[in-house]
């Protein structure tokens, strides 16, 4: 009995024994984790400036715009922080949330009241509501000697304006382009150089269709060219099947760009970017001109290299593809990409990927273009195979020949034929 | 042994000879087992601005991350749940800077190309946008491990081109994928054994274009026990070839095991430690 009652004790101690090494084991645990984050708080304030500001951008991409500003607040204030946080009131305000707005506002006021807007913008605050709508006449925004009235649309490198010349009072689409913005210092000298010398040589090009270049200029950061305003839109639309042009009418507007090439590649200057996008067409007057010559030459050599992520290389020749040296010849097959396009409503290659793409560009015939409209006449398609060569040599040589081809076809269409396929008009 | 102690990290970055703005951005902590390298585009400062977003928000999202999880109970589970949170993570740095670009005007049309590696488990997992590189040194073997997004790239796996119509090739730097494009990203994502005495070389351009992979193995082969050393001097050597671009480089050298704890007592005794 009493070695029992022994035996029930050890037991027990045995088991308190255990059970105190678990609470200390425990107490240990909650004691480390303590202390490790103590260690980690000291580490935060490592956290450099510039990390801040890149989360704070963080926040602000994700929608989190309280905590983004409670970011950029930690970071010290710089121009280019201003700028962010400019942004992000205008995101409070897009919001609704004109208070919280309002406080950013304030909170940059406070380091530079002259900032952007923030004069006007606070002060008409202070003064309550005055006189919505009895805003002093805006001045127009002046480029130059050119008062710019409205915003045409977005070029490859910057803003495109519509601008009245005051000294002529010529209206002018202005094409600026931010080089300060997208060169580096070091090579912005050669860069502006180049711009320059580009865009005289390509002011002296003078030719019924190839858009002419008023000037050239630097003002305000921005460097621009003035060319004439054309009414009208480009050759987009007209390369979409609901949009087709008589078939007459695209073969006279090809003849007319083979033409302008023709003359330019004498002159040494190629366009390289030979796309509907860049060819201005005015139905009621019939007017034809390329645009935007040598300007890729110019935006070329940009490194900013997202670009090219986005762009397509459906309309470059296979030598421009694999990166080889491009002469005039390279523009023909691009406006052969056109035309088989103006033609049928379709490009000529397609693929799921820009690899697939360009590998069809370099080393696969195209679609066959009877097969997507059977009423083109063999003369024509002949001239369409011939310009998509793969080779340079077996291609038009010159934009002249290709012209020629072009208006040799014109000639034998019977009249009427339209660029898509008719079967409506047959099937009734 | 703990990743800080199994794992050596070096980071470089040095904007170049010709470059006054340093677009690229690194980021490597032996503790967290996380190395980030980006090579930002576009132009102004927005390139530096979208690599050091994307480095800033995959260090910090990873950094919280890592304390409250455990990852490589059971190697395939492990792998698995490493590609799919790298992918995740990447995704969230993606939206961030695509919307960034968005919201800030003057940074519109930044990106960056991306190459993160995780080391977890005596294994690295690797994901990679663009044309950035990771590189393995084994004994003397180099091997390079990510494949780059990038028009050259497609047109040589193509067949379009041949090595050495590459190398004069005009369009080098162009790249198919980049962070903060789109939306969406797709990530390349890749799993590696490691060896003690493994490393792992990212880099950005402006090292591989000017400096031999030749070159580049034989600096680590002979400089490898000075991982400071060695990476100065890659930056150095692409510097005197020219140093045209950004030159940006992390040195990984795995210094023993890195085993994740397995079984509740080992989990429990590595808390302890």
């Amino acid at each position: 009995m009493a070695q029992a009652a022994f035996w029930k004790a050890d037991w027990f101690i045995g088991l308190s024994v255990l059970l105190m090494l678990l609470l200390v084991g425990l107490v240990l645990l909650a004691a480390k984790r303590l202390g490790k984050m103590g260690g980690n708080k000291e580490k935060q304030p490592a956290e450099s400036a510039e990390a801040k500001r890149m989360l704070g951008l963080a926040f602000h991409g994700q929608g989190q715009l309280d905590k983004a500003f409670d970011k950029f607040r930690e970071c010290p204030m710089s121009e280019g922080l201003m700028e962010n946080i400019y942004n992000l009131a205008l995101d409070y305000e897009r919001q609704r949330q004109f208070k919280k707005s309002e406080t950013v506002f304030r909170y940059l006021s406070a380091h530079n009241p002259r900032f952007r807007d923030l004069p006007a913008r606070l002060g008409a605050k202070l003064d309550g509501e005055v006189a919505m709508g009895a805003h002093e006449p805006v001045e127009m925004p002046r480029l130059g000697h050119y008062v710019l009235e409205k915003e045409l649309g977005k070029g490859a490198m910057g803003v495109v304006y519509l601008g009245r010349d005051s000294q002529n009072n010529r209206l002018a689409a202005i094409k600026t382009m931010a080089l300060a913005q997208a060169f580096d210092v070091d090579e912005l000298v050669e860069v502006k150089q180049r711009f320059f010398r580009e865009a005289e040589t390509v002011a002296r090009l003078d030719h019924p269709n190839i858009v002419s270049i008023y000037d050239a200029g630097e003002a305000n950061g921005l460097a621009y060219i003035a060319m004439a305003f054309l009414p009208g839109g480009d050759l987009v639309p007209q390369t979409k099947p609901a949009g087709l042009l008589p078939l007459t009418t695209v073969l006279s507007i090809i003849a007319r760009v083979a033409d302008a090439l023709d003359y330019a590649h004498a002159q040494h200057v190629v366009h390289r970017d030979i796309k509907p996008a860049n060819i201005m067409y005015e139905p009621l007057t019939d007017q034809v001109k390329v645009t935007d010559f040598g300007i890729a030459r110019i935006t070329d050599s940009s490194r900013t290299k997202a670009g090219m992520v986005l762009g397509t290389p459906a309309y470059m020749s296979p030598e421009q593809i694999t990166g080889k040296k491009i002469d005039g010849r390279s523009d023909l097959y691009s406006l052969g990409v056109m035309l088989y396009q103006m033609c049928c409503g379709q490009p000529p290659f397609t693929g799921d990927s820009l690899a697939r793409l360009m590998f069809k560009i370099t080393s696969e015939a195209p679609t066959d273009i009877l097969s997507i409209n059977p009423a083109l006449p063999a003369e024509l398609v002949a001239v369409i195979s011939k310009s998509l060569s793969k080779t340079v040599e077996g291609r038009y040589q010159r934009g002249a020949t290709m012209a020629a081809g072009l208006r040799a076809c014109q000639e034998k269409l019977p009249t009427a034929v339209a660029g898509l396929p008719q079967t409506e008009k047959v099937t009734r | 042994m703990k990743l800080a102690d199994a794992l050596q990290m070096v980071a470089l970055t040095d904007p170049g000879r010709s470059r006054s703005h340093n677009e690229d951005a690194v980021f490597a902590d032996a503790a967290l087992g996380i190395a980030v390298l980006a090579d930002g585009m576009g132009g102004y400062s927005a390139g530096e601005v979208a690599s050091g977003m994307a480095t800033t928000v995959l260090a910090s999202n990873f950094a919280q991350y890592m304390p409250t999880h455990q990852v490589g109970n059971g190697p395939a589970s492990g792998v698995a749940e490493a590609m799919e949170r790298i992918a995740h993570e990447v995704s969230v740095a993606n939206l961030a800077i695509y919307n960034a670009a968005k919201g800030q005007p003057h940074y519109a049309g930044m990106a960056t190309t991306l190459v993160i590696a995780w080391f977890y488990d005596n294994r690295m997992v690797v994901g990679h946008i663009g044309d950035s590189r990771l590189y393995l040194q084994r004994g003397n073997a180099f091997e390079q491990l990510t494949r780059d997004h990038s028009l050259l790239q497609e047109q040589l796996d193509s067949g379009m081109i041949s090595v050495e119509e590459a190398r004069h090739s005009q369009n080098k730097n162009l790249v198919t994928r980049g962070l903060g494009v789109g939306p969406d990203v797709e990530t390349e994502i890749h799993d590696y054994e490691l060896q003690a005495g493994d490393i792992v070389l990212l880099c950005s351009d402006g090292l591989t274009d000017m400096v031999e992979d030749a070159e580049i193995s034989l600096i680590l082969k002979a400089q490898g026990g000075d991982l400071t050393l060695a990476a100065e001097h890659l930056v150095q050597l692409a510097n005197d070839n020219g140093g045209r671009d950004n030159i940006s480089v992390i040195l990984v050298k795995v210094m023993g095991e890195y085993a994740s704890p397995r079984g509740w007592w080992q989990k429990l005794l590595a808390r302890l430690k």
